[in-house]
């Protein structure tokens, strides 16, 4: 194994680490809901699953 | 490394290959060109013997092992079977293998053997002879060998034909040397003492492919140190867990279902993974529950609807009787940060149980467990990977 492999093997093996933790902080992998705007304005919760989410909120 | 001098040069009798001696009681010489043996006044055998193919061994090659600077003067090939006792079998169990003996020659002409199969490379040290021969002992490997080639020179006369046997155990051997009738012709015992593969290239002077070597090795640990630093920063993150709220003691029973209750106010002030971990008191018997922890914003619109179960199941099968439950359950959901979400639960369904008794705790600041196991995965496919590529290059290498 070259120094250049073993150097890009430390790279990956910190990406591997940080981007996995920071990955898990952000609850990816979970269902999630997103707090989005229609054209009015109006705030509207969506879910990346079927039974998260809800309707159009007035007001806001 | 300067070569040995050798104490003579005999020109091979069929092809006039000059053939060097280095041992000084080298009994007979095999022509590394052509086969012939010194002595014989007849052709050459019907095939001609080889030196294996090795990348470290070769006829005449120098090395150092512990300070000793080492000639290779001689190689011989063996071929045959082991056989091993096997103790659920009953039996000896036969495995065909074979194995080279590398003969080696110091600067004050000392000998010494280093014996390589399958498994590796091994000084061959003289021993005592200390006990008899352990016929039909069952503890011993035995092992039925055929020369099958011999180059270079000798302190004996191995014949074409040369048959040995050999029992070992914990390292130790004894070698009888067989005549033409199948009789004890010469005995010896042997010490296999181990020789590292780092240590073999050291000796032939093979630094880079050392230091390649330990760079795959360091690489493999880094693989496995990134697999720790995944888990050690799963449970440091765990620990920033924090209880947003906890959910009272709440009864349900068949006259509350489709009806909202409400169980509280909770704020998040950044988006983030919120758990909802809801235990229930289940009721005796099989019988489930189902329902809705409902989000809500301040302006009452629903943010997300999460799904809690609790249920019972027995039966029996062809293992016996069996019993199946879930009484507690934490479905997760990344929300938005919200000044103040309202919590209520709307229970659907309640089957045979006549109540339940919910209670729990809302958490945020939860960690996600996919992508650390993906990225563990990962890690072990890289470790694995290196150490492949490492093993394949040992092999490369040296032989083994």
């Amino acid at each position: 194994m070259s120094k250049l492999t073993l150097i890009m093997i430390i790279l990956f093996c910190a990406a591997l680490v940080l981007l996995p933790l920071w990955a898990s902080w952000q609850g990816m992998g979970e269902a999630t809901v997103t707090k989005e705007r229609d054209s009015s304005g109006r705030i509207l919760y969506v879910g990346s699953r079927g039974w998260a989410g809800g309707g159009p909120s007035t007001g806001k | 490394m300067k070569e040995f001098e050798p104490v003579s040069v005999v020109n091979c009798s069929n092809c006039g290959f000059p053939m060097r001696q280095y041992n000084p009681n080298s009994m007979m010489m095999v022509c590394e060109s052509c086969g012939t043996r010194t002595g014989d006044n007849e052709q050459p055998p019907t095939y001609k013997p080889e030196i294996p193919n090795n990348p470290l061994f070769k006829l005449h090659a120098f090395f150092d092992m512990d300070g000793t600077t080492w000639q290779v003067i001689g190689c011989q090939s063996y071929a045959g079977v082991v056989e091993e006792w096997d103790k659920e079998d009953d039996a000896w169990e036969r495995t065909p293998w074979h194995y080279h003996t590398w003969w080696v020659i110091n600067s004050a002409r000392e000998l010494a053997w280093i014996v390589q199969d399958k498994t590796g490379y091994n000084w061959s040290r003289k021993a005592k002879i200390t006990s008899g021969i352990p016929e039909g002992d069952i503890s011993y490997e035995v092992g039925r060998w055929s020369l099958m080639s011999a180059v270079g020179e000798f302190s004996y006369r191995p014949t074409e034909d040369e048959q040995v046997l050999t029992y070992e155990k914990d390292n130790k051997s004894l070698e009888i040397l067989l005549d033409e009738q199948g009789n004890n012709k010469e005995i010896e015992a042997f010490e296999a003492v181990k020789i590292e593969p780092t240590d073999l290239l050291a000796g032939f002077g093979k630094t880079e492919v050392i230091a390649s070597i330990k760079r795959a090795g360091l690489a493999i640990k880094l693989a496995f140190a990134t697999i720790i630093c995944l888990v050690l920063g799963f449970f440091g993150m765990s620990m920033m867990e924090q209880t947003l709220m906890t959910v009272p003691s709440t009864t349900i029973n068949s006259q509350l279902l489709k009806k909202p209750i409400d169980l509280g106010s909770f704020t998040l002030d950044k988006k983030g993974l919120v758990e909802f971990s809801m235990s229930g008191s289940i009721g005796s018997g099989n019988g489930s529950f189902d329902g809705d922890l409902v989000v809500k914003d301040s302006d009452q619109s629903t943010v997300a609807e999460v799904p809690v179960s609790l249920w019972r199941e027995s039966g029996r099968d062809s293992d016996g009787p069996w019993t199946e439950s879930q009484t507690h359950d934490a479905p997760r959901v990344v929300l938005p940060a919200g000044d103040r979400y309202q919590l209520s639960l709307l229970p659907d369904e309640l089957k045979n149980w006549s109540q339940v008794t919910l209670r729990g705790t809302i958490t945020k600041n939860v960690v996600s467990l996919l992508p650390i196991i993906l990225g563990g995965i990962t890690a072990l496919l890289l470790a694995f990977f290196i150490m492949r590529i490492r093993r394949k290059r040992i092999r490369k290498e040296t032989g083994i």
